[in-house]
């Protein structure tokens, strides 16, 4: 079974089309990348496929049922979305941010359960958060605090996760970390949909790429396909170098290519 | 596999919320004692309780049954509404500075009560007041609804929320400069400011049930505020209905601050201050702070209250009044050493 499939999926804002007509699966133990330059969609397509923006479709089916809006809360335990830039609006203990994943588990007075402490534990565990369980998440670093978030995201043990550029703003080391973590979901048989500006680790840690460009899909298949020498030139703008490395591909963008404008001597 | 630390640290934050409410719980009632304690009659602290409750139809009796008991009562609600009410809203827009009278209920509360004075039916029947109060509350909803209900941001509301306050108070000028006469005009200003002397049973039946309302409402509001620390989206996809989130919690509020304001008059600074001292304490969680504030609400306003009656020695001081002196500097001091900290 699917955990996210969209077909002819078209999100407006106003008169503005923002994605025209995109078809996506996503199965389990699969991790899809979204890649594409600014403004292709990226983050709206991820949105939809959280429900949280309208949009029509010929069909749509999350976790095996449209989005209506009497599943909120069923589909709530199933899929966990990771914001762009996101952040804690309060200095609230790490432990508790991460708690918050299970509150589409509880009913409106019930109290966290034994199940409900062991998940929490586990997410912490994971994304390796526990050591300052008790500091304020204001207090740490953006590589900590992502994690936190990660963990929050892992302790609703949901069988989709949608991350939207999870690893801006992270050095290399938390960037790869951060990477194994959300591949680690998939590994367990869960989905994952993430939107990626950094193609090397796009090539390296996704199954499948979907490449946007202006709110169209260009080029869907294996990573190393999708980023073909005449793609990125068509949608980036851009020559990457490649190679190999134990049978796997890599890519590193190497320098921008501009048709229209001379090109500017180094 | 549970961390140590993790549990350690969960059970302790557990165990110092008990303490924190038994804490405030404690100080409510204590303050609440004190409060039939206090007042213009001299009455022995510990013997006034024995006039509470006779039977007899004397003085004291009538003094502690007719004036303080209601003056109390109605002390530790407004206080529990104006607390709840500030931590509600505060954690809505994700802002420490949010405080009731921001969307605009208690002016338009306000300017219900001056329309009763300015038309003289406050003098006809004393009960117009805080109707003419409540109305002006509901109008306001149904404004703030009309003018932020389609809006999906916090900003709307606020935005909705200053456009009521400036009309509302721009109405209550208008009423105050073309009042009959210069002993209306001062009557209204005078009742603007906030007091609680004077209030009989009749108030307390009037306003309870629009505040118990407003808290029933708001009561349920602590798991969708504290997904909302991590921001609308995201607390979107925890399952939370923002849209009836933010309706609840705007009718919980005007009917509850309305209702205050309506018996009252309006005493500014209990719902931004109260939140702001009890938030580190419950560990900033949004939803631990509705109740604490609550509590921590009616305890200010209660030992205000008491504190207007024991420094005044000719007329007594405006409760409301009082507030703004204590809690301007004191929020001054606060704003101050919180920065202090952060930076």
């Amino acid at each position: 079974m699917s955990l996210l499939t969209a077909r002819a999926l078209i999100v407006r804002y106003g008169e503005h089309t923002v994605l025209d007509a995109v078809d996506l699966d996503v199965r389990p133990g699969e991790v899809v990348g979204l890649i594409g330059p600014n403004g292709a969609g990226k983050t709206s397509l991820l949105k939809a496929s959280a429900g949280l923006v309208p949009a029509t479709f010929t069909r749509l089916e999350i976790v095996g049922a449209p989005p209506a809006r009497g599943r909120r809360r069923a589909l709530a335990r199933e899929v966990a979305y990771l914001a762009q830039g996101a952040g804690v609006h309060w200095p609230l203990a790490v432990e508790r941010v991460v708690a918050l994943g299970r509150l589409p588990h509880l009913g409106p007075w019930q109290r966290p359960a034994r199940t409900d402490r062991e998940a929490i534990a586990r997410a912490m565990s994971e994304a390796d958060v526990t050591a300052f369980a008790a500091r304020p998440v204001t207090e740490l670093s953006d590589g900590e605090r992502m994690r936190v978030l990660i963990a929050r995201a892992l302790a609703v043990e949901p069988r989709l996760l949608l991350a939207d550029e999870p690893v801006t703003a992270l050095d290399p080391y938390h960037q790869l970390r951060v990477m194994e973590l959300i591949a680690g979901v998939a590994a367990k048989g869960g989905g994952v949909l993430v939107v990626l500006h950094d193609l090397a680790l796009a090539a390296r840690f996704c199954h499948r790429l979907v490449l946007l460009n202006d709110g169209h899909a260009v080029a869907e298949g294996a990573p190393m396909a999708v980023l073909s020498e005449e793609n990125l030139r068509e949608t980036y703008g851009i020559a990457a170098l490649r190679g190999e490395v134990d049978g796997q591909g890599y890519v590193l963008p190497w320098r921008c290519l501009a048709p229209e404008r001379p090109e500017t001597a180094p | 596999m549970s961390g140590p630390a993790a549990s350690a640290s969960g059970r302790l934050a557990g165990r110092s919320d008990g303490w924190l409410f038994a804490g405030l719980s404690l100080l409510v009632l204590v303050l609440f004692l004190l409060s039939l304690g206090v007042g213009r009659a001299p009455i022995p602290l510990i013997e006034s309780y024995g006039h509470l409750f006779a039977d007899n139809g004397s003085v004291l009796a009538l003094i502690l049954q007719e004036i303080r008991l209601p003056r109390a009562i109605l002390a530790t609600m407004i206080g529990a509404t104006l607390g709840l009410a500030g931590a509600a809203l505060q954690g809505l827009l994700r802002n420490p500075l949010a405080e009731p009278s921001l969307i605009g209920v208690s002016g338009s509360a306000a300017l219900g009560a001056v329309v009763m004075f300015y038309f003289g039916f406050a003098a006809a029947f004393p009960l117009a007041l805080p109707l003419g109060g409540m109305a002006g509350a509901l109008v306001s909803v149904v404004l703030i609804h009309l003018l932020a209900g389609r809006g999906s941001s916090g900003l709307s509301l606020i935005l909705a929320g200053i456009a009521i306050n400036s009309l509302a108070a721009a109405l209550t000028s208008l009423a105050l400069s073309l009042a009959p006469n210069p002993y209306a005009a001062m009557e209204i200003l005078f009742w603007l400011l906030g007091s609680l002397a004077d209030r009989s049973f009749e108030h307390v039946q009037l306003a309870a049930p629009f505040m118990v309302v407003g808290w029933i409402l708001l009561a349920g509001l602590g798991r969708p505020l504290e997904a909302l620390s991590l921001g609308e989206e995201t607390a979107r996809t925890l399952g939370v209905d923002l849209k009836r989130l933010r309706l609840r919690l705007v009718l919980g509020v005007a009917l509850a601050v309305g209702a205050a304001v309506s018996v009252a008059g309006s005493i500014g600074f209990i719902g931004l201050v109260v939140p702001h001292i009890l938030r580190p304490l419950v560990g900033h969680r949004p939803g631990v702070l509705l109740p604490a504030s609550a509590l921590g609400g009616a305890s200010l306003t209660l030992a205000a209250d008491i504190a207007v009656r024991l420094v005044s020695t000719g007329p007594e001081l405006r409760l409301g009044v009082f507030t703004a002196l204590v809690g301007a500097p004191f929020f001054l001091w606060l704003v101050v050493k919180v920065r202090r900290e952060v930076l």
